[in-house]
């Protein structure tokens, strides 16, 4: 393990990370001067402080070795783990939080774009850094070493494992021969599509601030608002269905979306996961309508309203409220809780075990049927024409069982911190997933703000184990990880 | 530029790996293995298929590319699926073949067949070969497209007249012939030398000079002149053949060559004149010891089995024979060759990339670009024009990077050594030592 060749890209993350503080700064100076909010200047400190300690560690420390493949499981985890301890200066500084733990926990919560809250009253802290809260879900979101990838003249071999690592998805797929290029791809993607959103958002009348911290929020599949109702604050139709399209593209492959911007339009719809995940958030979607309609609203129309922004929020784990749906029959929240489990499309914004290992997994099981009956049957698992090679499955089943490993692990240790079932389920699944709200005492309407110490620390290693897909996190506590060879 | 290379194989991937720092490469391979190997090492895109087949052309967007390089090892792949990207629209193609006869008896026109640079790495392979006996020390000769200068590189022995003097000293020694000592390797380090640098034992020193009769470095080695006569060739391939072939033409040489296959002897016996050619093991001992390898000059081991090929030259070298030269087909062995003792080691695949390389950089203001294979450097030939910046001021004072140094300056067919007072003008053709993150500074200041 090459700790300087960490320690020093660690650096180079951190002082882009403090400069990113820039634009927090900058709505907390304006809105110094309208309504005399007092951000600014832990704002401004936190970013000094970021920025300087990155650039120490970034041209200080020399390394003559190279990135190694194994170095950078260590090199994304540990990034994220430091990243996150700094974003909590803004809220400890300006003393929006008095506790490092509630701190840290929005700060993870908010760079893996789950939009777990432990923010008592929202409204009431400074605009500046609620900004702050939603730009790190839209950093996050996308990927933090994607986009250093992208601005930073990395080493191409290295490049690649670092993707792997961070990006979602049971393989990688590239978009371009060379990786920066790929990572350019997508952030420009990415970029595009909050811009159209903040737009729209503005256009329907929404303040531009809140449509900035709502588009970021949206197509990191993250769920934090300025508002303290969340986005059913408004009330408002419009705001909805936009959100709504938005949130469902940012849990779309973003290589379709790049393919779509190429020209290409029908790649959506030779997209095996992508049919797949319309196909399972249709048929969610007729199944809670029509239940709610008739044991909880007795009205079709506002049924439909009232359910389909929750489901959707929920399938591309960004988990903005409109509706409490602890009110739900039971069979409608174990619906919702389905799809946190099962989250986005892979090579999204969103969490989760994926569509496309779902779908294998499916096909997986069919086959493994049909040679019980055929001994001898020779059956290729495929996706749409193309067989998934063997190792590639015997990866997503292991993926599979660890993600249902460390769900176990982690809602046991929420029961024992005093949470019920159905609470602890709802957390660990909706933290896993990077959904946010989970079920009951976690509900939409409620926050994390009543979850004891302990009890938020394994949620914070939940989110980042479900954001960084379960390998690149564990494989640390393998223990020949550490040695030499 | 848009790269697609067919064939992962060891040339394939040092190509790929060279190319996919500046340029967009795709790799079209058919084993899936092999295909794992150059995604997970490589910044580069692969596809799954065979050259030959259009679906797997198609996926790589052949259409589109600026640059096809068939690097397969059948020639007929190579061949067809240069023809197959000229259909869909490649720009240029490259193939790598390795029968002579597609030369030797022109039945048909490459330019027509849309084949724009044919490589035949086993001809090229030949000539470096006899360069390298011609001129005892080095290690690794570079010769310009001018055929003016060259890059010669060779090891400080400990023996050597010049060890612990500095470079200025020596060249005082010798001023009256045209060389620069461009770059030294020492360790794994690489450094560009000052004036004020000794020489070291074990040093691997790199010279831009001019050609001659006798090469500089036999001078600086102490080696006046020797003349390596009694030459021994293991290995009666194509390589083999054309080795002994193009040594026949001195008649002070007497040549031995052995081959273990006894039909392949018959074939090597009636193409060659004067060469004796010997039927047995290439590693037996006894047979080499029967056949006086303790006295031979110089021993070029070419069978196809590298390892074959490093341990007789290890063998001779022990038994203190002046210069054993090997061929190594697999790269990764290649840098090695100088640490454990190898007086020169001929790689196929480095000549193929840099025949290709040399290729891609023609018609530019670049002459020609050579990679060096222990370092991470490339030689340059470029020409200066009238904007070029570095024709503005005298050497020391255009801001010349640090990590590059000139080697010569090729002015009106006379090579001068340039010092820092030396100006280049317009219409010179300059020999440029980089490292290779120098490069595309030194590319601009001839812009």
């Amino acid at each position: 393990m090459n700790f300087k060749i960490i320690l020093r890209s660690i650096g180079a993350l951190l002082f882009f990370f403090g400069l990113s503080m820039l634009f927090p700064l900058i709505w907390s100076l304006y809105y110094k001067f309208h309504r005399n909010e007092t951000d600014t200047i832990p704002i401004l400190a936190s970013l000094l402080i970021t920025t300087i300690v990155g650039l120490v560690l970034w041209k200080f420390i020399k390394s003559e070795e190279e990135l190694r493949a194994r170095d950078s499981f260590a090199l994304v985890t540990f990034a994220w783990i430091i990243l996150a301890g700094f974003t909590t200066l803004p809220y400890m500084l300006s003393g929006t939080f008095h506790s490092f733990t509630n701190a840290y926990f929005e700060a993870m919560s908010g760079l893996t774009a789950a939009g777990a809250s432990v923010l008592p009253n929202i409204e009431a802290t400074p605009h500046g850094i609620l900004f702050w809260r939603s730009f790190t879900q839209w950093i996050g979101g996308m990927g933090i070493i994607l986009l250093s990838i992208a601005i930073l003249p990395m080493v191409g071999v290295a490049g690649m494992e670092l993707f792997k690592a961070e990006v979602p998805g049971p393989t990688t797929e590239k978009l371009h021969p060379r990786i920066r290029e790929t990572a350019r791809a997508l952030w420009i993607v990415y970029v595009l599509l909050t811009a159209i959103e903040v737009i729209l958002l503005f256009v329907g009348g929404m303040p531009l601030y809140e449509a900035m911290c709502h588009a970021f929020s949206t197509m990191s599949t993250g769920g934090f608002s300025p508002k303290n109702q969340n986005i059913g604050a408004y009330g408002n139709l419009y705001f909805e269905i936009v959100i709504m399209i938005f949130m469902f593209l940012g849990a779309v492959n973003f290589s379709l979306h790049y393919r779509m911007l190429k020209g290409d339009i029908k790649a959506y719809f030779r997209d095996r996961e992508f049919l797949f995940y319309c196909g399972i958030i249709g048929m969610v979607v007729l199944f809670i309508i029509v239940n709610e309609s008739i044991s909880t609203y007795h009205n079709g129309l506002q049924s439909i309203r009232k359910c389909l922004f929750p489901i959707v929020s929920t399938a591309t784990t960004t988990g903005f409220t409109t509706t409490d749906y602890n009110r739900w029959t039971s069979f409608s929240q174990y619906a919702l809780l389905f799809l946190m489990f099962v989250g986005g499309c892979a090579g999204s914004t969103a969490g989760g075990i994926k569509m496309v290992r779902l779908f294998l997994l499916l096909r997986y099981g069919a086959s493994r049927l049909v040679r019980t009956i055929h001994p001898k049957a020779v059956i290729s698992v495929k996706l749409a024409d193309r067989g998934v090679p063997p190792e590639v499955m015997t990866n997503i089943l292991s993926f599979f069982f660890l993600y249902i490993l460390v769900f176990f692990v982690g809602s046991i240790i929420l029961t024992v911190v005093g949470l019920d079932i159905k609470s602890a389920f709802g957390a660990v699944a909706a933290s896993m997933a990077t959904v946010g709200p989970g079920l009951g005492s976690v509900g939409p309407m409620q926050n994390y703000a009543g979850v004891s110490i302990i009890g938020k620390w394994t949620l914070n290693a939940c989110m980042l184990v479900g954001r960084l897909e379960i390998y690149t996190v564990l494989v640390l506590f393998v223990p020949g990880f550490w040695r030499k060879w | 530029m848009k790269v697609i290379i067919i064939g992962a194989s060891e040339a394939g991937f040092r190509l790929a790996q060279r190319l996919s720092t500046e340029h967009d490469v795709t790799v079209i391979e058919p084993d899936n293995e092999k295909r794992m190997q150059v995604e997970s090492q490589l910044d580069v895109l692969t596809v799954l298929g065979s050259g030959t087949s259009v679906k797997a052309l198609k996926e790589a967007n052949v259409g589109d590319a600026d640059l096809v390089v068939a690097l397969t090892e059948h020639d007929e792949t190579n061949i067809l699926a240069c023809m197959m990207a000229s259909r869909l629209g490649a720009k240029t193609k490259v193939a790598r073949l390795r029968n002579p006869e597609y030369v030797e008896t022109p039945l048909f026109d490459f330019k027509e067949l849309g084949i724009d640079l044919v490589v035949y790495p086993e001809k090229e392979v030949v000539d470096e070969a006899i360069r390298l006996l011609r001129q005892p020390p080095a290690t690794n000769i570079i010769l310009f497209p001018d055929k003016k200068t060259q890059l010669v590189s060779f090891k400080v022995d400990k023996d050597a007249p010049i060890v612990n003097r500095t470079i200025a000293e020596v060249a005082r020694d010798f001023e009256d012939i045209a060389f620069r000592v461009v770059a030294v390797n020492r360790g794994n380090k690489t450094i560009i030398p000052k004036g004020s640098d000794t020489f070291e034992e074990g040093d691997q020193i790199f010279v831009v000079e001019k050609v001659a009769p006798v090469s500089i470095t036999a001078k600086l080695e102490g080696e006046y002149a020797v003349k390596l006569n009694k030459i021994l060739i293991l290995g009666g391939g194509k390589i083999g053949r054309g080795i002994a072939r193009g040594l026949e033409e001195d008649k002070e040489a007497s040549i031995k060559l052995i081959e273990s296959k006894k039909e392949k002897t018959q074939l090597v016996a009636e193409s060659l004149k004067r060469t004796l050619v010997l039927q047995g093991d290439e590693t037996d001992i006894d047979l080499l010891t029967q056949e006086g390898i303790s006295d031979i000059d110089a021993l070029l081991a070419v069978t196809d089995d590298d390892e074959t090929n490093i341990l007789t030259c290890l063998y001779a070298k022990h038994l203190k024979v002046k210069k054993v030269i090997a061929l190594i087909r697999r790269f990764q062995y290649f840098p090695l060759t100088p640490r454990i003792g190898i007086d020169a080691g001929i790689s196929p695949v480095q000549i193929t990339v840099n025949a290709i390389l040399r290729f891609l950089h023609r018609g530019k203001k670049v002459i020609s670009a050579a990679a060096l294979k222990e370092l991470d450097a490339e030689v340059l030939q470029l020409e200066a024009s009238r904007k070029s910046k570095v024709t503005k001021k005298p050497l020391k004072g255009v801001g010349f990077p640090k990590d590059a140094i000139v080697g010569a300056i090729i002015r009106n067919d006379n090579v001068i050594i340039p010092t820092g007072e030396s100006q280049i003008n317009s219409g010179d053709r300059v020999v440029v030592f980089a490292m290779r993150s120098a490069v595309e500074q030194v590319e601009r200041m001839f812009e």
